[in-house]
């Protein structure tokens, strides 16, 4: 068992929350009526079948939606989100079942999947309405589960707004049984690196977990290192743009639980579009998935003419030997094939259609701000005007001005924003000041106040952390070669930007001085902690980090980008890196979670 | 109460002469209470007598006066001998005291005692809020009233801000707050921010509203307060524009101070005055009340526009989009501004290519869009674009 690659091993995380879902079914008698919130539908998928299910008792599957649900037996479990609106939803439903069904034993059972609300507030919500003792509670934690090759997630969205927000750690507690858990699968790391406040308090919930003996020696070639880090430490990465197919398709789109969908114009009549992103079974999407998004279509196309000129040879055949030879070898292949290439057609177009009139004034507008440049408002103003700026771009071109401290240029576009989106979202902005971002100057009653008020930043600006780790225009001003496979991790943004945590994941595998590291860690916000082997602390690491095997966790969230980026890493260094994280940044992340109060 | 031992030692007093004492004592009393209540304040007390000096004789021929002043240094000896006189004088009998224990069991005075003293009991002991702590986080249920000194609640949040875990944190904020005065509660959040998010967000989460205003307020997070009245002014959407000014700009001059959130305020204020003019509801954008606003054709329009803070740049475009979209080809050189030193030519703030583009989008007749092609300034971008669209 220990000879399987790390990725295999990990795929008995999915099978261990399989099973302690079918376990909570068990201590459940009897058959009963599953009802799944729909939020969850998709990760279910990643870790079970509905076989499974109606042989732990399961007899009858119903989507949760407004409106009453047929009760076809007594026991009734609820599988959701800890979200106060679908938890209160769930609650009304229940007492209006139990109120039609007076005299009968009806059971109800809540799953929760962590949320927003912590257990304790449920139960506090189920109390309040009356239903104690008549409502049982059960908690179901995800394990990692697998998107894609070298990516794997929790499913956790809430926790982008709970921690980065909010500042709520509740979230923090899920996370460190998830990756305690991946520990004992794999065995500990060799070095374990925690970066930001949320992190190290990761850590040390990780270290109250019972730890069997076996755990503490890693298993040889299994883990060299696992990071944890933390969002704040580079939010440029979530803000630009980036040029990537995989990751410019999430941030147009947007994607759940590796799925992407969309309605296009021309096929408004007919069922979504939608891509899954696979690289195992899709080998077009595993060829595009970090190209450049200007060579996808003209790699799409010659596949394309590729698969019309085997069409147009079978046609010539002449013996059917040939023709069997096709249908039983070729036929199967080359239906995918087609399929696959049409969806990545549509998808491409579909974007080109969103963001094809804007695309390049946001790019230059970007750069002008990682530059330091004023008059960013010139460039989007001709947007504004055009109604071409949607609110996620406006929030994130409003976050990135705020890390590059263009506090000018801010107030301009957050003059024009509110004007054309509504005033209303002066809140959705001030959210950003509560992720350590921009922050307003208030007024102080006080003269002595008044007099020593500055600008609170609780984040480095971006020049600050280009100073140690070289992040901005690594290569120069020059774009690299669209065409070529990509030879720097800044590829993802068109030269104009490394993602920090690459940065150091490159540093940390090529065995860079540990005092350079250690200086430009000083930079980011929140404490840096190294542990050993057996979970000790380490005052430094040693590096280079062996064996090559790497997994990097960010909490509050990853965008494509950065694991595109983290993806070329690994290939230019011939090592094995795992990205891990609780969920995906995607196109409504920001706004929806800066938009709630 | 080891004096009384002493002090009969010392007075040796036979039952009979301390039977007559007592008589003697009450006949007082009941003389005094005949007279004045100022009396006690007037008899002094005289030099100390040892009972030893005294002659048997003589006290059996006391005077009334006499026996006021025996009362009186009767008061001076010990309390306890006191209470024993007095009890004599009750009339009670003053034989010697049957020791407790002979009449209860130790055990049932030990129970009794006990009983009275919460603290002795084993069942009320204490448990250390550091257990408690460690109990919750292996998710065992435990009850919390143990901590009832401000000490113990002190330690409890700070071992469940120390441990990191957010269920135990609410579970101690939520035990605290119930238990505690808002300004002791709050005092203790002010001094735990990781335990104030935590319930901050659980009141969010839970739309609890007015109770997430009252805790930003009591710790100071001014701010944050003033967005919150503000998100709630926006959501009522039931209002109409004119009574959503008044919501807002009440929001603004009771809960903000400063100046940048003042002047988007203050616009928004005065967009809501302009679409209440137009009859539009509360959450009309500004763009959308301009385009609304240019089919009204009101006077002034670039003016009050500009009064809530849109660029000119932006104005002349949702001006041009709106003449394409409905038209009206003559209005839209009329957007231009016209300089001397142009040449008194119209120049428009917008790039003519992009003007071009968005004719040629609306579909609009060839003439127009070449008209705008003509007045490019650059000669060869101007060549290619008047071929490309007298092509068409």
């Amino acid at each position: 068992m220990d000879d399987l690659p790390m990725e295999k091993r990990m795929e008995a995380l999915p099978q261990i929350t399989q099973r302690k879902l079918l376990s909570i079914f068990d201590n459940i008698p009897d058959v009963k009526d599953l009802l799944i919130d729909p939020a969850i539908m998709k990760p279910l998928q990643r870790f079970t079948g509905i076989k499974a299910l109606r042989a732990h008792g399961i007899e009858k599957i119903y989507r949760l939606e407004e409106g009453q649900v047929p009760v076809t037996n007594m026991k009734r479990v609820f599988l959701l989100c800890s979200e106060y609106p679908k938890v209160r939803q769930v609650l009304q439903q229940i007492q209006a079942e139990l109120q039609q069904q007076e005299g009968k034993p009806l059971s109800p059972h809540l799953i929760l999947v962590p949320g927003s609300m912590s257990h304790f507030a449920v139960e506090k919500l189920v109390e309040e309405e009356a239903l104690c003792g008549l409502v049982t509670i059960h908690t179901l934690n995800f394990e990692l589960m697998k998107l894609d090759q070298g990516l794997w997630s929790l499913e956790m969205p809430s926790a982008f707004r709970n921690l980065n927000v909010q500042g709520d750690i509740t979230l923090l507690k899920p996370i460190a049984k998830a990756l305690w858990s991946l520990q004992l699968v794999l065995g500990r790391p060799k070095l374990l690196w925690a970066q930001g406040g949320m992190a190290t308090k990761v850590v040390q919930l990780m270290e109250r977990f019972p730890w069997p003996k076996d755990t503490n020696k890693s298993k040889e070639g299994t883990l060299g290192s696992l990071s944890i880090v933390c969002r704040d430490i580079d939010w440029p990465s979530v803000f630009l743009t980036p040029v990537t197919y995989t990751a410019l398709v999430d941030q147009v789109i947007g994607s759940n639980c590796g799925n992407v969908k969309f309605q296009s114009e021309a096929g408004a009549s007919s069922a979504p579009d939608g891509i899954y992103l696979n690289s195992n079974t899709d080998q077009v999407y595993c060829h595009i998935k970090n190209l450049h998004f200007s060579s996808v279509f003209p790699y799409l196309s010659i596949k394309t003419k590729e698969l019309q000129m085997d069409a147009a040879k079978i046609t010539k055949a002449s013996s059917p030997s040939e023709m069997k030879a096709f249908v039983k070898e070729r036929l199967t292949q080359s239906a995918e094939l087609k399929k696959s290439l049409a969806q990545h057609i549509a998808t491409c177009e579909y974007v080109v259609e969103q963001i094809g009139s804007s695309y390049e004034s946001i790019q230059i507008a970007e750069t002008m701000a990682l530059s330091g440049r004023k008059g960013v408002i010139t460039q989007v103003e001709d947007l504004f005007g055009q109604g071409l700026l949607t609110l996620s771009q406006c929030m994130r071109l409003l976050g990135l001005l705020s890390v590059c401290g263009l506090s000018e240029d801010f107030d301009a576009v957050l003059t024009q924003f509110l004007l054309s989106h509504g005033h209303k979202h002066l809140c959705t902005v001030h959210s950003l000041g509560l992720m350590g971002l921009h922050v307003e100057e208030e007024a102080s009653t006080s003269i002595v106040g008044r007099v020593a008020q500055v600008v609170k930043r609780r984040t480095s600006t971006i020049q600050e952390i280009d100073k140690k780790f070289k992040v901005l225009f690594p290569d120069g001003k020059e774009v690299p070669d669209k065409a070529l496979p990509a030879l720097h991790m800044s590829y993802v943004f068109s030269g104009s930007y490394t993602p920090v945590v690459g940065r150091i994941m490159e540093w940390m595998i090529k065995g860079e001085p540990v005092a350079q590291l250690e200086d430009a860690l000083k930079v980011l916000p929140g404490p840096t902690m190294w542990r050993g082997s057996r979970g000790e602390y380490l005052p430094r690491p040693q590096l280079p980090v062996v064996p090559k095997t790497h997994i990097v966790f960010f909490i509050g969230g990853v965008t494509y980008a950065e694991v595109s980026a983290l993806q070329i890493l690994e290939a230019l260094t011939g090592t094995k890196i795992v990205i891990a994280t609780t969920s995906i940044i995607s196109k409504n992340t920001l706004v929806e979670a800066c938009s709630k109060y | 109460m080891h004096a009384q031992p002493v002090l009969w030692a010392r007075l040796n007093l036979s039952r009979t002469l301390r039977r007559k004492l007592s008589y003697l004592h009450r006949k007082d009393i009941m003389l005094r209470n005949d007279e004045e209540d100022d009396y006690w304040d007037e008899v002094a007390p005289k030099a100390n007598i040892s009972w030893d000096d005294l002659d048997q004789k003589n006290l059996l021929g006391a005077t009334a006066g006499s026996t006021g002043k025996l009362y009186q240094q009767l008061k001076s000896f010990d309390s306890l001998s006191i209470l024993d006189s007095n009890q004599s004088a009750l009339g009670q009998s003053s034989e010697p005291i049957v020791p407790l224990t002979s009449l209860v069991l130790e055990s049932n005075i030990d129970l009794i005692v006990r009983l009275e003293r919460p603290d002795l009991h084993e069942l009320n002991k204490t448990i250390s809020e550091e257990t408690l702590i460690e109990e919750m986080l292996l998710g065992h249920p435990v009850s919390l009233d143990s901590c009832k000194s401000l000490r113990a609640k002190t330690n409890l949040l700070q071992g469940a801000v120390n441990s990191a875990d957010g269920e135990v944190i609410l579970k101690v904020v939520l035990y605290l707050m119930s238990t505690l005065s808002k300004k002791h509660a709050n005092k203790m959040l002010g001094q735990h921010p990781v335990a104030a998010k935590v319930y901050a967000n659980y009141l969010s989460v839970s739309n609890q509203h007015p109770s997430l205003a009252n805790l930003l307020e009591s710790l100071g997070k001014m701010r944050e307060d003033a967005i919150l009245q503000y998100y709630l002014a926006n959501l009522n959407q039931t209002a109409g524009a004119a009574r959503q000014a008044q919501n807002i700009f009440s929001v603004s001059s009771s809960h903000f101070n400063s100046e940048a959130s003042d002047k988007h305020l203050k616009r928004h204020v005065k967009l809501l005055e302009l679409c209440s003019g137009l009859g539009m509801n509360s959450n009309t954008t500004g763009h959308e009340w301009l385009r609304e606003a240019l089919s009204r054709n009101p006077a002034n329009i670039s003016q009050a526009a500009s009064s809530i803070g849109m660029s000119e740049k932006i104005y002349q475009w949702i001006s041009l989009k709106y003449y394409i979209a409905s038209g009206n080809f003559k209005e839209i050189q009329n957007t231009f501004k016209t300089s001397w030193l142009s040449g008194n030519r119209p120049k428009s703030i917008i790039p003519l290519n992009k003007l071009v583009i968005e004719l040629e989008k609306s579909k609009a007749p060839k003439e127009q869009i070449l008209k705008y092609v003509r007045m490019i300034e650059d000669p060869i971008e101007r060549r290619n674009l008047e071929a490309k669209y007298a092509s068409l």
